[in-house]
């Protein structure tokens, strides 16, 4: 990328399992005045709005109609990708580097506790084959579980390790949903969703929004812009059916991957990778993605888990903000991570402040099973 | 700035009010097949996929996820833009930006719908559930209140609507696509068709259509090479709107995004006079009186004159500027396709590949796309790449 | 060659539910509908414009918005229509029996339209202009249909 674009604004609302204090766009507001005061900017100074919501989530026709307002959209451009926040963000950049804005401002939203997340879940499987079943996103997640595990070996112990960090690092960082750690043993007693999928296995979705203010380099102004820059991004879409995937590896997430780091020079993300904020809707998602996105060998990610490497002090931090599973709306969940990346390499992330950071990973996914993901790298200079 | 960007294939499928015949995907499937055969390039040709679909009205969430398939997007980068209406050419300025960007050199955009698969009329009922959900009439009762208020602010007669009526399905009869084509149309046909909501006649309003449409942008240095007359994107503009039906005050006839989005893509081509620059325009109308009120909006004519250019047949194909050589949404209204057939039908006049609807020498092509109550997309191709 | 009568579709019934907040301003403006039968619009600051339904954020000023404005409740017809065909009701469970007059009022002192039912369903006599009345519901429950309808005063 000749070009560069950076985030120069960050805003989040305080993520709940129900918000009922605010309305969607009363909530989206918030958000977006945070993004904007953290860029110095106003809402007029922005060229269009990418935005990031689901209809059927939304319980909404064309749901994006809400947010015009206040988003700044009203006589202004704006487009709404359906799919995960961090979909937006790469949408948002690609859209700066086309040279048909200079300023975009990616607003991602759901209310989570408007709708039942799984019953909503089940109209994404196609009407022909999987849907039917009675697929959701839950179930198939359990399949996929399932299946890892028993071709790697892999204990449902080392999937209660990963609730066990996450909501630890969840306890450190003021932004996350919960804020309290759990033990092993309360996460091994919790019940059985859909095995081998406890309660706690399963990441909690909510209220909230996240706004981000992305801008092309000639408009950023280091007297007061924090800028944090796109190295490199990338996506890609694995296959609907779940019959066609082998399921214990996912391709899609590691062509991403590859093209991510190609476009950011990065040749090992062990090396040269400070931080990982990787969407982990279910646990055991959190060790595939890791080896998916190359930090270990394909099954090796419990053993990565297990060394410590991946906590806040060690060497490749994996969610230091609590992940998914300390609680994130759907939809923001990506959005969300290229926040916390971009705070971590300002040196603004709090509690959860990892230390010597100038490259962080931003992970996103959505689809049943990892469908398809976006990969972001982010560095602290151009 | 971002580098030059061209359309260099389009491809529909067979528009119909039900293709049982196919799954969504394969409706996808369909149109991308077509598109790529138009172009003469195979699915790995295609970089990026975008799909712009409303899903509500299949009852659906995220669909891309299962079409896409049908489009060759295994592995790919793919992404669905949804807005209302504005989906199709929404879909088609996000194709746009992508290849513009330079993080891809070829992309392909399906815009689909296959409404007969869902409740159209539930989907679009879910609007904000506070305030305008509880009247029961949808786009059309909603379209008919706002042609009371053009009504009365414009001397047109229902003649005029009718012959928007009667020059839309004609044209559709030179598009083997299209899905209404009424050779034999006449202004007292519409005129006698029942009223749906007053003072809208049956055959005054767009259908409900299942269809897709297959768009492939290309990169400078490669679109001259697939294609012997791209289609240059010289504007591609958006305006959204505030959110509710009567937030704006005679939304039809003033349409300021549509007005404000058309201002500035002339701007940037340096059009001064549109009626007589552009050579052929494909304009998102779902309804007779919208095409009135938007030859306006468009700087076509004066304000006031709509009825003007339809009585003298400016707008018909032998005249001035033919509007919809294609039969417009008002012949084949697949939602989410619907602006991505504006688009593909404004290409393909470049082209040359228009069979019986071209216009002869096509340098300059205009395209607007429409949805919600007041969301505009305008842009502008050219043969040349300026 | 299959013909088209053999060709499978799969019937999938959509039932979900949902609970839409609806956060602090459209809770005001229930309420004093509910309890008041006072119908609000909030004004901007800014550009003094006075928006019904209330919002918490002027679009074309980037503001947000405070003042609080009792509107109508009567107002005058801005454009209006009469549908013909039956379509699902969600408010009533049911189809809406047709015809019926429908349109957009503009309260007095407001600057936006509520689009709404009017109680004229003849064509003949409607017109931009007319002045109309909200006929509320006896039984309030806080939401947009506690307005039946609006009456046409001629």
């Amino acid at each position: 990328m000749e070009t560069k674009v950076a985030v120069i604004g960050v805003g989040q609302t305080a993520y709940s399992i129900q918000d009922s204090l605010h309305s969607a766009n009363e909530m989206v507001l918030d958000a977006v005045e945070f993004a904007l005061a953290d860029a110095s900017m106003e809402l007029g100074d922005i060229d269009a709005a990418v935005t990031s919501c689901i209809d059927l989530w939304d319980g909404r026709t064309a749901s994006n109609f809400y947010l015009t307002e206040v988003v700044g959209s009203v006589m202004k451009p704006e487009t709404r990708v359906a799919g995960d926040g961090s979909l937006a963000v790469f949408h948002g950049a690609l859209s700066l580097l086309s040279g048909s804005y200079r300023s975009v401002l990616v607003v991602s939203s759901c209310r989570g506790s408007e709708g039942d997340h799984e019953a909503i879940s089940n109209w994404v499987f196609d009407p022909i084959y999987q849907q039917p079943l009675g697929l959701d996103y839950l179930s198939a997640a359990a399949l996929q579980a399932d299946y890892y595990m028993n071709q790697f070996g892999i204990s449902p112990s080392a999937l209660a390790h990963v609730v066990a960090k996450n909501r630890e690092n969840g306890a450190r960082n003021p932004r996350a949903m919960l804020r309290t750690p759990v033990s092993l043993d309360e996460i091994e007693r919790s019940e059985v969703r859909s095995y081998p999928l406890r309660a706690m296995d399963v990441a909690p979705v909510g209220d909230g929004a996240c706004a981000l203010v992305m801008a092309r380099e000639e408009v950023i102004d280091k007297r007061t812009h924090r800028p944090i820059w796109i190295h490199g991004m990338a996506s890609a879409l694995g296959s609907h059916y779940l019959g066609d995937r082998v399921l214990s590896e996912d391709v899609a997430l590691r062509i991403a991957a590859a093209k991510s780091y190609e476009m950011a020079g990065v040749k090992d993300p062990t090396e040269e990778i400070d931080l990982v904020e990787l969407s982990e809707h279910y646990s055991y998602q959190e060790l595939m993605w890791m080896e998916s996105l190359g930090l270990c060998p394909a099954g090796k990610g419990a053993d990565l888990l297990l060394s410590g490497a991946t906590r806040i002090q060690g060497k490749i931090p994996v969610n230091p903000s609590g992940g998914l599973l300390s609680g994130c709306p759907y939809v923001v969940a990506g959005m969300a991570r290229v926040a916390e990346c971009v705070l971590q390499l300002r040196g603004e992330a709090g509690g959860s402040q990892v230390r010597y950071v100038s490259r962080a990973l931003a992970h996103g996914t959505w689809g049943p099973c990892g469908q398809a993901h976006c990969v972001i790298v982010l560095g602290a200079h151009r | 700035m971002g580098r030059s960007v061209a359309i260099v294939g389009t491809g529909q499928t067979v528009h119909r009010s039900r293709r049982d015949d196919v799954s969504m995907m394969e409706l996808v499937r369909e149109a991308a097949t077509s598109a790529l055969a138009d172009a003469e390039m195979r699915a790995s040709d295609i970089d990026a996929v975008i799909l712009a679909n409303m899903e509500l009205f299949e009852g659906r969430a995220l669909p891309e996820m299962w079409c896409a398939m049908g489009a060759g997007a295994l592995y790919k980068h793919t992404l669905k833009i949804a807005t209302g209406g504005t989906s199709g050419t929404s879909g088609a300025i996000a194709g746009f930006h992508h290849v513009a960007s330079g993080l891809f050199d070829t992309a392909m955009v399906i815009g689909f719908e296959k409404q007969s698969d869902g409740q159209t009329t539930a989907g679009m009922a879910l609007t904000d559930p506070m305030w305008d959900r509880h009247v029961a009439s949808a786009a059309i009762g909603n379209f008919a209140v706002s042609i009371s208020q053009y009504l009365a602010a414009r001397d047109v007669d229902e003649r005029h609507s009718a012959m928007v009526a009667v020059k839309a399905r004609r044209n559709a009869c030179n598009n083997p696509c299209a899905h209404l084509q009424m050779p034999d149309l006449t202004v007292e046909d519409v005129l006698a068709s029942p009223y749906l909501a007053y003072p809208i006649h049956r055959l005054e309003m767009c259908p409900t259509t299942d269809g897709a449409c297959a768009v492939i942008f290309a990169c400078e240095g490669k679109a001259e090479k697939l294609c012997s007359r791209p289609a240059w994107v010289r504007a591609a503009v958006t305006r959204h709107d505030l959110p509710y039906l009567g937030d704006l005050k005679d939304r039809l006839l003033t349409m300021r995004t549509l007005r404000d989005a058309a201002r500035k893509a002339y701007e940037i081509v340096g059009i001064r006079e549109p009626i007589k620059e552009l050579d052929v325009a494909e304009i998102y109308e779902p309804v007779t009186y919208a095409e009135l009120a938007w030859y306006e909006c468009l700087g076509f004519c004066k304000e006031g004159d709509a009825w003007r250019l339809i009585e003298d047949g400016l707008t018909q194909m032998d005249g001035v500027l033919p509007v919809n050589p294609s039969g417009g949404v008002l012949s084949t209204n697949p939602i989410g396709a619907s602006g991505t057939i504006r688009t593909a039908e404004a290409a393909l006049q470049i082209h040359g590949k228009g069979g019986r609807r071209q216009v002869p020498d096509v340098n300059l092509a205009l395209v607007t796309g429409y949805g919600v109550y007041s969301w505009s997309d305008v842009m502008i191709l050219s043969s040349s790449k300026g | 060659m299959m013909h088209e009568d053999e060709f499978l579709r799969v019937p999938i019934t959509m039932d979900l539910t949902f609970r839409y907040a609806a956060g602090r301003y459209f809770t005001h403006f229930f309420r004093e509908i509910k309890d008041n039968k006072r119908i609000l619009g909030v004004r901007c600051a800014k550009c003094r414009k006075v928006y019904l339904p209330p919002r918490p954020f002027c679009g074309e000023c980037h503001s947000r918005m405070e003042d609080w404005i009792e509107v109508g409740p009567e107002g005058t017809l801005v454009g209006f229509t009469v549908v013909y065909f039956s379509f699902h009701d969600a408010s009533l469970g049911g189809v809406r029996p047709t015809p019926f007059g429908a349109g957009l009022i503009q309260l007095d002192g407001a600057d936006t339209s509520l689009n709404h039912y009017l109680g004229e369903s003849n064509v003949a006599n409607l017109r931009i202009g007319m002045r109309v009345r909200p006929i509320f519901k006896e039984k309030r429950e806080g939401n947009i249909s506690d307005i039946l309808y609006f009456e046409v005063l001629g």
